[in-house]
């Protein structure tokens, strides 16, 4: 996959304080990067870099090949930030503002009215283009904040901590939103601290925590543990088999088999990857004439990465 | 244990004795009034009173400072709560408006007379000058403490009523204004009325002028001008003192029983759009229309300054301003001239248009910083200077009635100009003037103009600079500011360099100006990534 965004070595400092201690990591084309990390962590600071709000004072960073401190303007023409808070000039309408941001950007007025029509079609705020946004609910200012970042049709999105303080609606459209803006080709990299939206919508996630990446990679990577040794899967029978259980706590390589869970007849298996192959596990269960309605590879959620990954504590 | 009613009034105290800056205004105070003694050291040997003449000039910049601090420093008292929104979390605590008008306004109110307080033994050298006494100096301290009192009481009241600090400010400034020319304008106006054949008297009634005494003695002026005459022999503490002290305490409780009726509601702090109409509605001619080539020339000039109606706004005042003045000259019965209109018309639009500017440069970057949209500007393809230019080139659009009216002055001054430049030329021919005395004089009149000019440039920036600094006051501070520091340079230039102090005085203004054009981007830079 094309890199987008390449951090190497990134370091910054504000005054004592190191925010960030040299990181580096990579952001793919049309993937849905997650930025996650508690408070302090150096995210926004990272953000902020990226759109070419602070200089980089050590390290490399580039977008789409460029070197974000040579080529400002050029970066800032492919990418649409957002920042975590509503900085909207709030007593213009919905239209004056898309209209002014893309004047700002240098587009034609007839190229402006189309791309602004598009935009609320696809934020569907398009019955309130003469709305003052001072009047509007704070979720519709959050659809035509990223209406805004859209007007100049970028191909990089820098979200910053979109659907803080959305209510649960406006929150689930605003993902749905960035789902179809991935399927339109863009690439979005997203700060969130809501872990479970994350780990839906996002296919790679970089993990910091105390100014230092602690992972970057594939979410299913974080949350599956593809690369250790012992395997952990959930097989699940329409009864309560003891034969079987017995044939499969006897294979070399298994580890472990967990009782059943008092309702259901769910057991969690723990072998050796190398020595059990999990061919083997299923024809032995079947074997022995189980009956099947479930078998996949346990997964940790976002949030136990997340706790495992980062220590406990304020940054001081 | 501290009581409710004086929590929030200790705080106050105990966060002024931490901040560095009480220090820093109290030393550049005394420092100010040295540099005052120093000049007057220098004047010892042809000044007849150097201390009264020391402490006159004290006293004038103790009031213009008072004066200052009443629109910025008072009259933010309760409306920064109200902008930051925090008002109603105060009021949801065991403080009630007592406790709160003590904690934000008294406070402050202490530590301007603490203020004033520090001067005092230093003040007193002026004794040793001669030409003053301490009951004299006594006097005028206790005036301007009674001024201080009045004055930041009147600010609390408008604070209180007022939804920003501007309006608050304004409110206090017209009331002040009224409070000195008071006396004045009415005895003005009902000769107005009279000549117009509205009223018979052209005079004020007994009463009426007895009453119109009393405010005048009313006014700190006016005790200053008693007191510091040669010989005062009068009371410590006179009329003004009394009755400020009664008009402070009014005001404080006006404040406090309105406080309710203005501050039960916190209202959503929203950018005001003014009267740019929208599209839609059937007034669109005043609309803002579609963005120009120079996106963020249109922004400003429509949503920061007013756009088109502003403009037609303008130029309808001036214009009803300057038919006012060749009334009022022709009331006077004084002989009508085009010449002396468009002087007087270059005059006023000068006047006007130094006073909008520098609004103008108070809220220029204000605005953006206070609703944090810094951020979204400084992500465009733009450099920040030419974002900040552009910006600049919105103001200077919206200044442009006052140009206009500058210009028709000067085309009808003309005339008159070229006379005076040809008079003095022939003058100079026929007295046969020593060609250096000539020049000297010449360099003295373009040097004088070239620092008054380079002198608003730099107050200019120094409004823009403070306005991305401190959250309020960015105006009165750089006034403060500008003030002080000519006070301190302009004698210091020519005691040093003697005929060539302007060639310093420029320079250094040259110089502060880069430095501060530079810091300024500089500054716009950090803010955008605050945001």
């Amino acid at each position: 996959m094309e890199p987008i965004i390449e951090i190497h070595n990134l370091q910054h400092r504000y005054k004592a304080h190191l925010a960030l201690t040299g990181i580096s990591f990579t952001v793919h084309r049309q993937s849905i990067h997650g930025f996650v990390g508690p408070n302090g962590a150096g995210k926004t600071t990272a953000l902020k870099i990226l759109a070419t709000l602070l200089k980089p004072q050590t390290g490399s960073v580039s977008v789409f090949g460029q070197d974000i401190a040579r080529s400002q303007r050029e970066v800032r023409r492919k990418i649409g930030f957002m920042p975590d808070h509503f900085s909207m000039y709030r007593q213009m309408t919905v239209f004056e503002y898309l209209d002014f941001f893309g004047a700002a950007y240098g587009l034609a007025q007839a190229a402006r009215d189309k791309t602004i029509s598009d935009v609320l079609t696809l934020t569907d705020m398009d019955g309130r283009k003469d709305d003052m946004i001072s009047g509007l609910s704070r979720g519709m200012q959050q659809r035509v904040s990223l209406a805004r970042v859209l007007v100049h049709d970028p191909d990089l999105l820098l979200l910053d901590e979109p659907a803080s303080g959305l209510d649960p609606r406006a929150r689930i459209e605003l993902m749905e939103i960035l789902e179809e803006l991935r399927r339109l080709g863009k690439t979005i990299f997203i700060s969130s601290h809501i872990l479970s939206e994350l780990a839906t919508l996002c296919d790679h996630v970089t993990i910091m925590d105390r100014g230092a990446v602690k992972y970057t990679g594939t979410m299913r990577g974080l949350i599956s543990d593809d690369t250790s040794e012992t395997a952990t899967y959930v097989l699940t029978l329409t009864a309560e088999h003891p034969a079987s259980i017995d044939a499969l706590s006897k294979l070399p390589g298994m580890t472990a088999v967990s009782s059943p869970l008092p309702t259901v007849p769910r057991y969690t298996l723990v072998f050796d990857r190398q020595k059990l192959p999990v061919n083997t596990i299923l024809q032995t269960a079947l074997a022995t004439g189980a009956q099947i309605t479930g078998f996949e590879a346990e997964t940790k959620q976002l949030n136990q990465a997340f706790m495992d990954l980062t220590e406990p504590g304020v940054r001081t | 244990m501290i009581s409710p009613l004086l929590a929030l009034f200790n705080r106050s105290l105990r966060q002024d004795v931490r901040a560095k800056s009480t220090y820093w205004a109290r030393a550049g105070l005394v420092g100010l009034m040295l540099v005052m003694m120093f000049t007057t050291h220098l004047s010892l040997g042809w000044s007849g009173a150097p201390g009264l003449a020391f402490f006159a000039s004290a006293t004038s910049a103790n009031f213009f400072f008072i004066g200052l601090a009443g629109l910025s420093y008072f009259a933010s008292a309760i409306t920064e709560e109200k902008e930051e929104m925090t008002l109603g979390l105060l009021r949801m605590t065991n403080l009630n408006p007592l406790s709160i008008l003590l904690g934000k306004s008294t406070s402050r109110l202490f530590g301007a007379l603490l203020l004033l307080a520090t001067q005092i033994p230093f003040t007193l050298l002026a004794v040793s000058f001669g030409g003053i006494s301490i009951r004299q100096i006594l006097a005028v301290y206790l005036a301007l403490a009674a001024f201080i009192i009045f004055l930041s009481n009147l600010a609390l009241l408008f604070s209180v009523m007022s939804a920003r600090t501007a309006g608050a400010a304004l409110k206090t400034g017209t009331v002040l204004f009224l409070f000195f020319v008071g006396p004045v304008l009415i005895p003005g106006i009902q000769w107005v009325l009279h000549e117009y054949s509205l009223i018979a008297a052209s005079q004020p009634a007994p009463a009426l002028a007895s009453a119109l005494a009393a405010w005048t003695r009313m006014s700190p002026l006016s005790r200053f001008a008693e007191v510091l005459s040669t010989g005062f022999t009068g009371e410590l503490i006179g009329l003004q003192f009394w009755s400020n002290l009664a008009l402070g305490l009014a005001c404080f409780l006006i404040a406090w029983s309105v406080f309710e009726l203005f501050c039960r509601d916190q209202k959503d702090a929203v950018p005001r759009r003014g009267f740019i109409f929208k599209r839609t509605s059937k007034l669109r001619l005043f609309a803002a229309g579609r963005p120009w080539r120079w996106a963020l020339i249109w922004k400003d000039f429509n949503f920061v300054n007013g756009g088109l109606t502003a403009v037609i706004a303008k130029l309808l005042a001036y214009a009803f301003t300057g038919l006012a003045i060749v009334y009022i000259v022709d009331l006077n019965n004084t002989k009508w001239t085009w010449s002396g209109f468009g002087f007087t018309l270059m005059l006023c639009s000068a006047l006007a248009g130094a006073i909008e500017l520098a609004i103008i440069s108070g809220r220029i970057f204000r605005q953006e910083r206070r609703w944090k949209t810094l951020s979204s500007l400084a992500t465009l393809p733009l450099t920040m200077r030419s974002i900040a230019y552009q910006k600049v080139a919105a103001a200077l659009l919206a200044w442009l009635p006052v140009v206009i009216y500058f210009f028709i002055g000067l085309a009808c001054a003309t005339p008159e100009i070229v006379r005076s430049l040809q008079k003095w030329w022939e003058w100079k021919q026929k007295v046969g003037l020593d060609r250096a005395l000539r020049v000297a004089i010449e360099w003295q009149a373009i040097g004088g103009m070239t620092f008054g000019f380079l002198l608003v440039i730099f107050g200019i920036h120094l409004v823009v600079m403070f306005s991305l600094r401190f959250k309020w006051g960015a105006l009165p501070m750089a006034i403060a500011a500008v003030y002080a520091g000519s006070m301190f340079a302009v004698p210091l230039a020519f005691y040093m360099m003697g005929q060539a102090a302007f060639v310093g005085l420029i320079t250094a203004l040259v110089i502060g100006t880069g430095i501060l054009h530079v810091r300024i981007g500089a500054r716009l830079e950090e803010l955008a990534a605050e945001d």
